[in-house]
């Protein structure tokens, strides 16, 4: 694609998007105790792949996102599934947390739950939807 | 134990996330969908002798008890339809995947197949109302990647029609939640049973028939039916056959559901037999003016909707019985009869009746598979569909509902006149010069298997007459439900 890109959309971007993959990564994290979480982390992850779409067009994504969408959707299915397989094996039911406490040297206690897992999987699975989404509309088809 | 109910949902989403991830190998993803649907028919006959014997499996999801959380409730109905459709999902797998252009047009379609699965699974076993309505989203967003992937004019043309209309039952569907929450404060379907009682009868009235018309449409019974006859037959024959076999009987398992459990009545329902009747008399009438095999099946879906519905409108154990008998018939017969369908499109090239002659002569094994599914649709003896009908009309006699037994038997004789139709214009006359085009022998073995376990059901009758029967005591006893699902942690 041919694009005029504007010089203010170009330098928003690089500021803009590692800042949002942050804010993602942080929401993600904190996500089983207070206000986020993986769908509201993956939306705004994805929104800084739109905004590189925008910006840098369907190869500057494929760049940023050098695997394929469509395997990051399957990929998230399973890490949700998985945080599930996890509860019906620790717990005995699908789908319940269960929690470890590690030990980590500086930092302290840090409580890893399942959950984690099934956000991160929420996680991937938003973002290679929303790229697979816009990569098929946004690509020219020859 | 409570592993085994959960796993009919989990099995087709795992295989679901297994063929996105490997899915720039074809030959992969067939081989865990069909591995997947083996399991999961696997899984769901395990259920089928387990739940009858040992009673219903409940699992509260995550841990939270109802009325709080999702719980997934494998009684009787739930397990006898999983297994049912989990052997229509297989053979329907195997002959899609034998045919080849289904899944090597369509990127991603055993993904989406499994999804429909998991749908299915969860519609089947869930004992709440909202998630009902989720797994209804997963099965139809499923169907809409299904029937809209070959867009051409008229294709895309129907595929509308089919998506608007499956968009606005959603709308409605979540309507009628959101107001039966607004009232009672709880979507469980153990916890509604008795917040219920506390609704005044005519808004009590009100909220049962709205639910009833949301899952009419997606039922498919008159007058909400129109869209089925236009979009189905537009479809590649596995998915038409899989739509055909499974999704308006999802639709027809929550009207018996919600009805049962939630709104019951002592004596037959008037209204529910006309619209019963009125089903099967429009249904067959449209298929006997048609012209294409396909779309006569389709008008017949619809007829056939109206058998089921009429089993419910009796209100009795027997009639109940009846219904689910008749439900387990449709879906397997409807399902063989459209993959026959797709076997003479494939070795004629077209579906249309006066375009194909004499397919008796050229493809013997092709009229050999056709004859028993049409006279089972018919219900002629002794076939499943004979079994069905001849148990419905019995618990017609049963509440002295004459007048809809005689159109339902009115019905029938139609029913007879259309497949006659398809038989002498297709499978009789003059065979055209020229031999047929091949078809893959595993869409053949898939139908024959299909359809051989058409004949297992009314060879078996006896055992699933009475299987119907018990688990058409547990829907009609007041209680039985809700003292399953209620109390279980875990």
């Amino acid at each position: 694609m041919n694009i005029r890109r504007s010089p203010l959309l170009t330098a928003g971007t690089r500021t803009m998007v590692p800042t949002l993959v942050l804010f993602s990564v942080y929401l993600l994290i904190v996500g089983h105790d207070v206000p986020g979480g993986g769908f509201a982390g993956g939306l705004i992850a994805s929104s800084a792949l739109l905004l590189v779409f925008l910006t840098f067009g369907s190869r500057g994504l494929e760049r940023a996102l050098p695997v394929d969408p469509e395997a990051l959707t399957g990929l998230g299915l399973a890490l949700a599934i998985l945080a599930g397989l996890v509860g019906l094996v620790f717990e005995g039911t699908f789908l319940t947390y269960t929690y470890a406490s590690v030990t980590v040297p500086i930092i302290g206690d840090i409580k890893v739950s399942s959950l984690l897992l099934f956000d991160l999987g929420v996680y991937t699975l938003v973002i290679g939807l929303v790229a697979t989404a816009v990569l098929r509309l946004g690509t020219e088809t020859s | 134990m409570s592993t085994m109910a959960t796993l009919p949902i989990v099995i087709p989403l795992a295989a679901a996330a297994m063929t996105l991830i490997v899915q720039r190998s074809l030959k992969a993803e067939r081989v865990i969908g069909i591995a997947a649907s083996i399991a999961s028919v696997a899984v769901a006959i395990w259920l089928l002798v387990t739940v009858d014997q040992d009673g219903a499996i409940v699992v509260a999801i995550g841990g939270w008890a109802a009325p709080v959380g999702i719980s997934l409730v494998a009684d009787r109905l739930a397990v006898l339809l999983l297994a049912t459709s989990a052997v229509a999902l297989l053979a329907v797998l195997i002959y899609a995947v034998s045919q080849k252009s289904t899944d090597e047009e369509l990127r991603g379609f055993h993904a989406v197949y499994q999804m429909l699965a998991a749908g299915v699974a969860l519609a089947l076993l869930t004992g709440d109302l909202f998630t009902l309505f989720v797994a209804f989203e997963i099965m139809l967003t499923a169907s809409y990647v299904l029937l809209t992937h070959r867009a051409g004019g008229t294709e895309t043309r129907a595929a509308l029609t089919y998506v608007v209309i499956g968009l606005v039952a959603s709308a409605l569907l979540l309507t009628a939640i959101g107001l039966i929450y607004a009232v009672t404060g709880t979507v469980n379907l153990a916890d509604l049973t008795v917040k219920l009682d506390a609704v005044p009868g005519g808004l009590r009235a009100g909220l049962g028939w709205l639910l009833f018309m949301v899952f009419g449409i997606k039922a498919a019974i008159f007058p909400l039916f129109f869209w089925l006859p236009d979009s189905y037959p537009l479809a590649p024959t596995p998915v038409t056959a899989l739509f055909a076999g499974l999704l308006t009987k999802i639709g027809v398992y929550a009207i018996i559901r919600t009805q049962t459990l939630l709104f019951p009545s002592d004596g037959p329902v008037t209204l529910m037999l006309v619209i019963a009747g009125l089903t099967m008399i429009v249904g067959v009438l449209g298929a006997i003016a048609q012209k294409d095999i396909k779309r006569i099946l389709s008008f017949h879906i619809v007829s056939q909707i109206g058998y089921m519905i009429m089993g419910l409108g009796f209100f009795t154990v027997a009639g109940v019985a009846a219904a689910i008998v008749f439900v387990v018939h449709q879906i397997i017969v409807k399902a063989s009869l459209f993959l026959v369908g797709g076997l003479v499109e494939s070795s004629e090239g077209t579906g249309a009746i006066d375009a194909v002659n004499g397919v008796a002569r050229r493809s013997p094994w092709i009229a050999a598979l056709f004859l028993p599914s049409a006279l089972s649709l018919a219900g002629f003896p002794p076939f499943s569909g004979f079994v069905g009908k001849l148990a419905l009309v019995e618990a017609g006699f049963g509440v002295g509902s004459w007048a809809v037994v005689g159109v339902s038997l009115l019905a029938s004789v139609l029913t007879v006149f259309s497949m006659t139709k398809i038989w002498g214009g297709v499978f009789w006359g003059k065979p055209k010069d020229g031999s047929p085009f091949p078809v893959a022998r595993g869409m053949a073995v898939a139908t024959a298997s299909l359809v051989a376990v058409g004949l297992i059901i009314a060879v078996g009758a006896q055992p699933l007459v009475e299987y119907a029967e018990r688990a058409a005591v547990d829907l009609m006893a007041e209680g039985t439900y809700r003292g399953l699902v209620m109390g279980v942690q875990g």
